[in-house]
């Protein structure tokens, strides 16, 4: 991601605050296996 | 406002600049992992990011001209190895690190787990990164491998697709529109349905939007 984009980013997040609260969402991939975990 | 990174991160991006170790190479990548751990004392430290997530991602071997990693930190921080000045990154990403503790992929790779960013985030990040008027045929392939893990019966999170392309991209965007666009393209993937023509008009959509707010902050 070019620095450019990064900054451009940043400076839009000082406009606003997002408080969103997060589930938990881990997933494996395991090709060895050949399973996907959820 | 600049954000400056952490003891934690500068030690990373010091390694990455290692010179006896050729740019984005896997010996590398390799050492970092070994001196670096990315999981210690049941903490993510970082997370493998860009090419080299996508390769571990959909198991295909791919070019690499840089090793992108993100260290989960306060502040969470980008960082790459690359020479190009159009690739080099270095700065806080604005997402939060409850996020990222919360969301990430592991892959088993040679009896060890590598961790990386979800396929909704590696994919947004392709197509915000490709700051061009027309994506790469290379930016393309990586999005199709991408799309085609996603059928592996990952979970696409809608909420969660919705809430990085709120934070990153320009407010001028209907990101409700985008979020249902990008979920589109993950499902016609599953029926081969005119796929380079969609993400085209995907990033067309996105950078057009991302070009006119770079001009109103230049």
């Amino acid at each position: 991601m070019p620095n450019i984009l990064m900054e451009f980013v940043n400076n839009k997040k000082v406009e606003k605050k997002d408080d969103k609260k997060f589930t938990t969402n881990v997933q494996v991939i395991d090709y060895k296996n050949k399973k996907i975990k959820n | 406002m600049i954000s400056k990174a952490n003891e934690y991160t500068k030690e990373l991006k010091k390694h990455l600049f290692l010179k006896e170790y050729k740019v984005g190479s896997k010996d590398k990548l390799i050492n970092l992992i070994k001196k670096y751990p990315q999981k210690s004392n049941n903490k993510i430290n970082y997370l493998i990011a860009g090419s080299w997530a996508i390769e571990f991602a959909s198991n295909k071997k791919l070019k690499h001209t840089d090793i992108d990693i993100i260290s989960l930190q306060d502040p969470v921080f980008y960082v790459d190895d690359a020479k190009m000045i159009s690739e080099k990154c270095y700065g806080k990403i604005p997402l939060s690190l409850e996020y990222f503790i919360k969301n990430y992929l592991i892959v088993k790779y040679m009896d060890q787990e590598i961790y990386l960013p979800t396929l909704n985030l590696q994919l947004s990040l392709k197509f915000i990164g490709e700051l061009k008027p027309v994506i790469s045929k290379r930016a393309i392939k990586q999005i199709k491998l991408l799309l085609g893990v996603y059928e592996k019966n990952i979970v696409t999170d809608l909420n969660e697709l919705h809430y990085i392309l709120k934070i990153l991209l320009p407010k001028e965007l209907d990101i409700d529109l985008l979020t249902k666009k990008i979920i589109k393209l993950i499902n016609n993937y599953k029926q081969k349905k005119n796929i380079d023509l969609e993400i085209i008009k995907i990033h067309k959509i996105i950078n057009s939007k991302l070009l006119e707010a770079f001009k109103k902050i230049k």
